[in-house]
């Protein structure tokens, strides 16, 4: 998925809009050489290096990657939603966002 | 030489040897294949692939004969639970399901059929989750049934809500489900179906919260579960996540309110 979520990046680059990872990796420090390789520039929540990790448990999240698409008020609005869903779910946040309705602060 | 023939001769008569036998060969079969299928060129690929649907074949034939040539001893509930779960949905997997619970009613080994047909998506997936939920099945069998069953709804539930919402999604759902089970997600309410499997969950977390599955207690899961459903659901306002980025940093989902967030929960796998 990572191409994607780099042309994500690109796209979302002045808008009000981040992505934020869970990583379920055993070794953080190894991962950094991944993360300068594939230019992943997302930030992560190291997830105590497992697929057990507290935050995933705590989200039931059994597969991997799992996506949730959040509003300006944290609520969740989308969920496992894909590719060119995936863009459509953020358009729409971003068109709420920008015109003020619920969500934008 | 004799030792070696003697073996042999061993494994032949001991059915259970056998069966062990054909599993661990489609096993080899399956990494070798697996294995070697990236590597291959294009124009060899698909008698690879064909050479491993017959060989998957042969090993699931010769499975089923050895349980109809000893139907009462415990290889034939082995082998035939074997097949259902590991072969998914075809006809002999029906006919191997309708010999094993005609014959071992009460097997233990039944639940590990339910977690193999989780994201089938048919309508029969439904009624054999049922007939394992019902007496005379052990607890073990019963609760995994049930929790399978549960996770199964779930998914129609969020496929059904796909179907409304239409667009892109709702095509690919159409193009590929097969009619009765499109049919079955046409007629089924979003929120009345959620509501039901709650009470489902609830009552596998009471009931079955001791059965052991290859991936924890039932309890355990069936209370994550029921957690998602009533709290990481589309509307509900996401928990706060606290922790540390890969530098060692701390920071909290909260930090990101008045922006769009993608979480994405990813491995470098």
């Amino acid at each position: 998925m990572y191409p994607h979520e780099r042309s994500l990046v690109e796209k979302l680059k002045n808008e009000p809009f981040a992505i934020v990872g869970i990583n379920s990796d055993s070794d953080a420090v190894a991962l950094r050489e991944v993360l300068k390789q594939e230019n992943i520039t997302w930030r992560s929540f190291f997830d105590g290096g497992s697929t057990h990790g507290p935050i995933a448990t705590e989200w039931n999240v059994s597969g991997w990657p799992t996506i949730y698409v959040l509003d300006g008020e944290g609520r969740i609005r989308f969920k496992n939603v894909r590719g060119p869903q995936l863009e459509q779910a953020i358009d729409a946040l971003l068109a709420e966002l920008k015109s003020g309705k619920p969500g934008a602060k | 030489m004799l030792s070696i023939a003697c073996l042999l001769f061993a494994c032949l008569q001991d059915p259970a040897a056998e069966l062990a036998s054909i599993r661990k060969q489609l096993s080899e079969a399956q990494d070798a294949f697996y294995g070697s299928l990236g590597k291959l060129p294009e124009a060899e690929r698909e008698k690879a692939t064909s050479a491993w649907s017959k060989q998957q074949d042969e090993s699931y034939a010769k499975a089923e004969a050895l349980a109809a040539a000893h139907p009462k001893d415990e290889v034939a509930c082995e082998a035939l639970v074997w097949i259902v779960s590991s072969l998914g949905p075809s006809e002999r997997s029906t006919r191997c399901f309708e010999r094993v619970l005609a014959d071992f009613p009460a097997s233990d080994r039944l639940a590990e059929i339910p977690p193999a047909y989780v994201y089938v998506e048919q309508v029969f997936v439904g009624e054999w989750f049922a007939r394992l939920a019902q007496e005379p099945r052990p607890a073990k069998v019963r609760g995994t049934a049930l929790f399978a069953s549960a996770q199964h709804r779930l998914r129609a539930v969020g496929s059904a809500r796909r179907l409304r919402e239409g667009g892109e999604a709702a095509e690919r759902i159409r193009k590929f489900a097969d009619k009765a089970w499109l049919a079955q997600l046409e007629a089924l309410d979003p929120e009345l179906e959620t509501q039901a499997v709650d009470a489902l969950l609830a009552r596998v977390e009471k009931e079955f919260g001791e059965v052991d599955s290859s991936r924890g207690k039932l309890g355990t899961r069936a209370k994550a579960a029921l957690h998602e459903l009533r709290n990481l659901a589309i509307g509900k306002i996401a928990p706060e996540i606290a922790g540390k980025d890969l530098e060692g940093v701390a920071f909290k989902l909260s930090e990101y309110r008045g922006k769009g967030v993608l979480l994405d929960f990813w491995g470098n796998w």
